[in-house]
């Protein structure tokens, strides 16, 4: 028996420890923690424990929920660093769960949020129709609903959407081909994951390309799941078949990163154009190397300040000029990448 | 007197509060054995497991040629040249003979695996113990006994002083007996000392030097082999006199209750055809492979006869599942209990009530009754004499016996007429076995058709009215028990006629 | 003396029975000193709320676990039965009676259990290869019959089934005034009693120990071991199939990949709460502790701002300490 004790003694230990072990996302209040962490961005047990004893120049707007999908690449973890900066700097107190892309984890985390009372507003970045029962719950609550980066096609219960048009930067990436290769030639498409609400929308925006530019042939068109592996799976059985590809866009970096590997494997890396979102570090070495044509960045800090600003404006009781924000992306090339380098510091 | 090999002294050990060893004393001189005799649930095992390092002792000590030893784990004693060949034997089913022999410790060159070498060692090994056994065969595809002899080359090859067997003849013919005796005189002649635990009181005359006699945790008695007198072990062993361990019950013997003509199933058996009348035990007695058990299963339908009839009572019946043979009254007592008769892990009670559940239970048969469960539990458990706890006891935890009993009782509750036990008293003692035959009778007594199955010789001529001898799959002959011998039945065995040669 | 040991050895039998309610309660204090906000009423209902389709499929699992199979196919289940009630509920079939994709939901998680049970039971497939291809054949079912679209714009009195409140009001500003009770702790309730009393007051839940306890003995012992090991996989699909329609209702959307992973999420569950994969062992009582632990861990770790990512982590810390600890005391009693 006492084994047994001692067993369950230690996982509330091992518990706390790893509660410690998550300092870097904000929460700890445990007093062993005393020392404040130096990377930590925001530095939320601070803020929690005493919020009197901030420097207070500024006055605050209370606590926000920030929900983020996934923080699983370069582009969306530097997306929930820019948030909680921005967020910090104009006097919120932010908390920024992720949802591991689960739809029924994020409704949770958003029912989480409503019941616990303590924030003034939600902002979301969608995984899916499924979070507006959350929103409803919100609104319902008296909290203050944006949606940010992805959003939902009901917004009933949305006070504010701030996103980069995806759209745009697929209309974007076929349009770069066409200035390169003229208006006739052999496409060959990678996209995301199917059903996914961001595949859908870069899809929309490749249609109207495509639409625009008849004489394009799209030879390929597949689904690499937003992934390296599957991209090259698919894409090296696109190569092997013999059919000759003369462009590619491709949905995202990740993907990219196959795609380019499967291209060097037949020889053919840095000969035809490839177009892709996100502007991670791989693709912007590779853009530099003259391996890829360029990649769009979605913009991360704007669409913060963006949606920060406009809960700022809801909080202290105005209303927006425009309660729908499309931040526009940006693209990088090898001709602007220095420049976006120095903006992005590190990343 | 020299030093003895082993010397153990005021042993004791508890478990949960109570103690099963109190003070036990136990001396072992090489090439001397010991068999230690006593009822289940006595403290054998848990002595033997002491020594083995299983168990740690509450208190005494052990000397190992003079010299204190404390084993922390079995691994240790067999590093001291300990070795025990268990009950039920662990080997690794997909190795061949050679590669269990050396398993953990095999016959390196250069890092790598010398299969030369490593084969010709375990040849030389079971030549020297006069063991015949292919040393590539795969021990799945072995016999119980051959099982057996392999673990005990096993033990022998670690260059062991002690050997420790544990009821090692229990799945044994008598000829591989044989062979196993013969091995232990090898090993004496070595200098080896044995331990032999044992159920069977007529080995001791073959194999030991020394009786000892252990009852509730403590040493009743130790005697060399010439002093021993029977009786008096018995009733040391059970603490009261055994008058006859085969009982005798008056009773009636009625019509045919089971008629089987024609019986064959692929090349297991063939053409069985026998009798067995209300009130009648029958005794079916064969080697292991003879299509006994086969036969037992064929009838209950776990494996369904493939040609041939089956009557009750005169109606002619198909089984094609063992609930077609439940739902005719019929019970089988398996020969496994463990494989095939307990679930281990469950309760007494569950056990007990599992041929009952849809009997003991409310709602339309929907909803289970703990009570009449419980109830039905508590009247087999008295009725039965079953040493436990309480209902909720986990079988694993019972001796033998009383496992055997739970195993027996499940089958009284669906109040069977013909009732099939395969090897009922194997590996119990002889207090159990005493009243498993007494069991046995009064199923008899109450008109019900029983059929035993048994490698004992003894145990069927002293329980059964009619004897049967299945050799190959094949009714090789019928006695009945007045002129039944043992000589006579292993005759039949062995050469397919009772009648060739009675006398050796 | 005797009756004094006894009396012990029962306290000690109902100590380490109830091992797991002291890890849930252990978790529940640690969590409430850790944040103010977790230990209300509100959250509270909510962990029960978010756990309630994970009862339901855990009383399927139970059962399969107990026999000694697995049902790995349950999350991808949930998926098909969930865009197909999602279908049956929207754009043109909007104002269908809402038991017509509750039904439909509830027999192809049948008919998905049926072929699990068939094969597994008749074919002697083994369970993990039998329910692993039932995993990759229905959630490729949902993606082929949504074209791996979303389906929206449900009913709205479907999408009350799951996210509805008993007793819910709202002041004159159209805020919420009383939170009420969800829909959700309700099912979860009924998922409760009605597991514990199929499994442990029934004589099919004799069976099934029966069963996976031995099945050798039991088939001995005249039960239809193959009709039972078919019944089992037959429940854990109609708990998939009513999970199905409660969480297309929940994420108001039919979504073929919803419930990704919830198999992995129910047998942790499901082992927390001291069920043996080996089969035989477990109660209904311990699994559904189980899934509350998991609930808890999960919104306690979510309301402290703690990364899904060490969730995991935790969950695999607990189900380690969970199974060690029963392996230690189990194991020794032998």
């Amino acid at each position: 028996m006492k084994k047994k004790w001692l067993a369950m003694v230690l996982v509330g230990v091992m518990a706390l420890s790893l509660c410690a072990c998550g300092k870097e996302t904000p929460a700890a209040q445990e007093p062993a923690t005393e020392q404040p962490a130096e990377e930590a961005p925001v530095e939320e047990a601070d803020s929690q424990e005493g919020e009197t004893g901030e420097e207070g120049t500024e006055e605050s707007y209370g606590k926000i929920l920030f929900i983020q999908t996934h923080n699983n690449n370069s582009f969306m973890s530097y997306m929930g660093e820019m948030f909680e900066k921005v967020a910090e700097e104009n006097g919120f107190e932010c908390t920024h769960l992720t949802s591991d892309s689960d739809e029924a984890t994020q409704l949770s985390q958003i029912e989480q949020g409503v019941a616990s009372k303590e924030y003034v507003g939600i902002i979301v970045d969608c995984t899916g129709e499924g979070v507006t029962q959350g929103f409803k719950e919100a609104k319902e609550a008296g909290l203050y609903v944006m949606t940010l980066h992805e959003g939902v096609t009901d917004n009933t219960y949305v006070d504010g959407i701030v996103a980069c048009s995806l759209a745009e930067t697929g209309y974007q990436h076929i349009k770069l081909e066409v200035d390169e290769l003229g208006d006739s030639f052999n496409l060959a498409i990678v996209n995301g994951s199917e059903g996914h609400g961001a595949t859908v929308a870069i899809r929309e925006g490749y249609e109207r390309a495509l639409e625009e530019f008849p004489n394009i042939n799209v030879v390929f068109d597949g689904a690499g799941n937003w992934n390296a592996e599957d991209a090259m799976e698919l894409t090296g059985n696109w190569f092997s078949s013999g059919t000759k590809i003369d462009g590619i866009v491709c949905m995202n970096d990740g993907m990219a990163t196959g795609v380019r590997q499967v291209m060097k494997d037949n020889g053919v890396l840095g000969t035809i154009p490839i177009y892709s979102n996100d502007c991670e570090q791989d693709t912007l070495k590779a853009v530099e190397a003259g391996e890829q044509s360029g990649s769009f960045d979605m913009n991360a800090l704007a669409q913060c300040e963006a949606a920060i600003n406009m809960m700022k404006t809801f909080v202290t009781g105005g209303t927006p000029e425009e309660t729908e924000v499309y931040v526009d992306p940006l693209l990088v090339t090898v001709d602007n990448l220095e420049e976006y380098r120095a903006s992005h510091g590190g990343y | 007197m020299a030093v003895p090999l082993l010397e153990a002294k005021g042993l004791k050990k508890s478990f949960h509060g109570v103690e099963v060893l109190h003070s036990v004393d136990l001396v072992l001189e090489s090439g001397k054995a010991v068999a230690l005799v006593g009822e289940n649930g006595a403290g054998k095992s848990t002595l033997m497991k002491i020594l083995m390092g299983e168990y740690r002792p509450d208190g005494g000590e052990i000397y190992l040629a003079g010299e204190r030893i404390e084993f922390q784990n079995p691994h240790q004693a067999l590093g001291h040249g300990i070795s025990m060949i268990f009950q039920e034997m662990s080997p690794f089913p997909n190795l061949t003979v050679t590669e269990n022999i050396f398993v953990g410790r095999e016959c390196q060159r250069f890092g790598f695996l010398n299969k030369k070498e490593q084969k010709r060692k375990a040849q030389e090994l079971l030549e020297g113990l006069g063991i015949t056994l292919d040393i590539n065969r795969k021990v799945k595809e072995l016999t119980v006994s051959e099982i057996q002899l392999l673990e005990i080359a096993k033990a022998v090859s670690c260059d062991s002083k002690i050997v420790i067997m544990d009821e090692p003849t229990s799945a044994l013919t008598d000829n591989e007996v044989k062979i196993l005796f013969r091995t232990i005189k090898n090993l004496k002649e070595q200098g080896v000392a044995i331990i032999y635990i044992t159920h069977k009181l007529d080995e001791l005359d073959a194999v030991a030097d020394q009786v000892c006699v252990l009852r509730d945790g403590g040493i009743i008695s130790v005697r060399s082999i010439e002093e021993v007198d029977r009786d008096v072990m018995i009733s040391e062993m059970v603490g009261r006199k055994l008058e006859n361990i085969y009982p005798v019950v008056e009773k009636e013997i009625g019509n045919t209750a089971l008629a089987v003509k024609n019986l064959s199933r692929g090349k297991e058996f063939y053409d069985i055809s026998f009798e067995v009348k209300h009130g009648e035990i029958l005794g079916i007695a064969g080697m292991v492979g003879s299509g006994r058990t086969e036969v037992l299963s064929a009838l209950f339908g776990v494996y369904p006869a493939e040609t041939g009839q089956i009557f009750v009572d005169g109606k002619e019946l198909k089984i094609r599942s063992p609930r077609d043979a439940i739902r005719n009254r019929f019970a089988f007592i398996p020969e496994d209990r463990s494989r095939d008769g307990l679930n281990l892990m469950g309760s007494v009670r569950s056990n007990i009530g599992i041929t009952r559940i849809g009997a003991n239970s409310r709602c339309r048969r929907i909803l289970a009754d703990r009570r009449a469960e419980a109830r039905c539990a508590e009247e087999m458990i008295e009725k039965m004499r079953i040493k436990v706890n309480d209902q909720e006891q986990q079988v694993n935890s019972l001796s033998g016996g009383n496992q055997q009993k739970i195993v027996v009782a499940k089958w009284l509750l669906t109040e069977p007429e013909i009732v099939f036990l395969d090897e009922p008293t194997r590996g119990i003692d002889v207090g159990a076995k005493f009243e498993i035959y007494q069991l046995i009778q009064n199923m008899a007594k109450e008109g019900k058709a029983v059929v035993v199955v048994s490698s004992e010789l003894p145990e069927l001529l002293g329980i059964c009215d009619r004897v049967i001898i299945l050799r190959e799959g094949r009714i090789a002959g019928e006695l009945d028990v007045c002129e039944a011998s043992q000589e006579k039945i292993m005759s039949a065995i062995v050469n397919g006629r009772p009648e060739e040669r009675e006398r050796v | 003396m005797k009756k004094e040991e006894i009396k012990k050895a029962g306290i000690k039998k109902v100590i380490s029975k109830l091992g797991i309610v002291f890890v849930l309660v252990g978790l529940i204090i640690l969590w409430s000193c850790l944040s103010p906000a977790f230990f209300t009423v509100n959250n509270m209902l909510l962990i029960v709320k978010q756990v309630s389709v994970y009862s339901i499929l855990c009383i399927g699992m139970t059962i399969v676990l107990i026999t000694g199979g697995i049902d790995l196919s349950v999350g991808s289940v949930v998926a098909l039965c969930a865009v197909f009630a999602a279908h049956y509920c929207a754009g043109d079939y909007l104002e269908t009676p809402l038991i017509v994709p509750i039904a439909i939901s509830i027999l192809i998680g049948i008919a998905c259990g049926a072929i699990n049970g068939a094969g597994v039971a008749f074919a002697r497939i083994p369970p993990f290869i039998m329910t692993m291809c039932m995993m990759l054949a229905a959630r490729g079912a949902a993606y082929v019959y949504t074209n791996a679209k979303a389906i929206f714009n449900l009913n709205e009195r479907f999408v009350n089934i799951s996210n509805g409140f008993l007793g819910r009001t709202y002041g004159a500003d159209g805020m919420i005034e009383n939170y009420g009770i969800p829909y959700m702790v309700f099912y979860f309730l009924a998922a409760v009693v009605i597991g514990v009393v199929l499994l442990h007051l029934t004589t099919y839940g004799r069976r099934i120990y029966a069963l996976g306890g031995n099945k050798s003995a039991a088939r001995y012992s005249g039960l239809n071991t193959k009709m039972l090991e078919f019944s089992a996989y037959v429940v854990s699909g109609l708990c998939s199939g009513i999970c199905g329609f409660l969480m297309a209702s929940r994420i108001s959307s039919g979504n073929a990949n919803t419930a990704d992973g919830y198999e992995m999420t129910v047998i942790s569950a499901a082992v927390i709460g001291g069920v043996s994969l080996s089969g035989g062992v477990g109660t209904m009582y311990g699994s559904m502790l189980g899934v509350l632990i998991v609930g808890v861990i999960r919104n306690g770790m979510d309301i402290l701002g703690i990364n899904t990512y060490f969730q995991q982590i935790l969950q695999a810390v607990i189900i380690f300490a969970a199974v060690y600890i029963d392996v230690r005391v189990n194991g020794k009693k032998k």
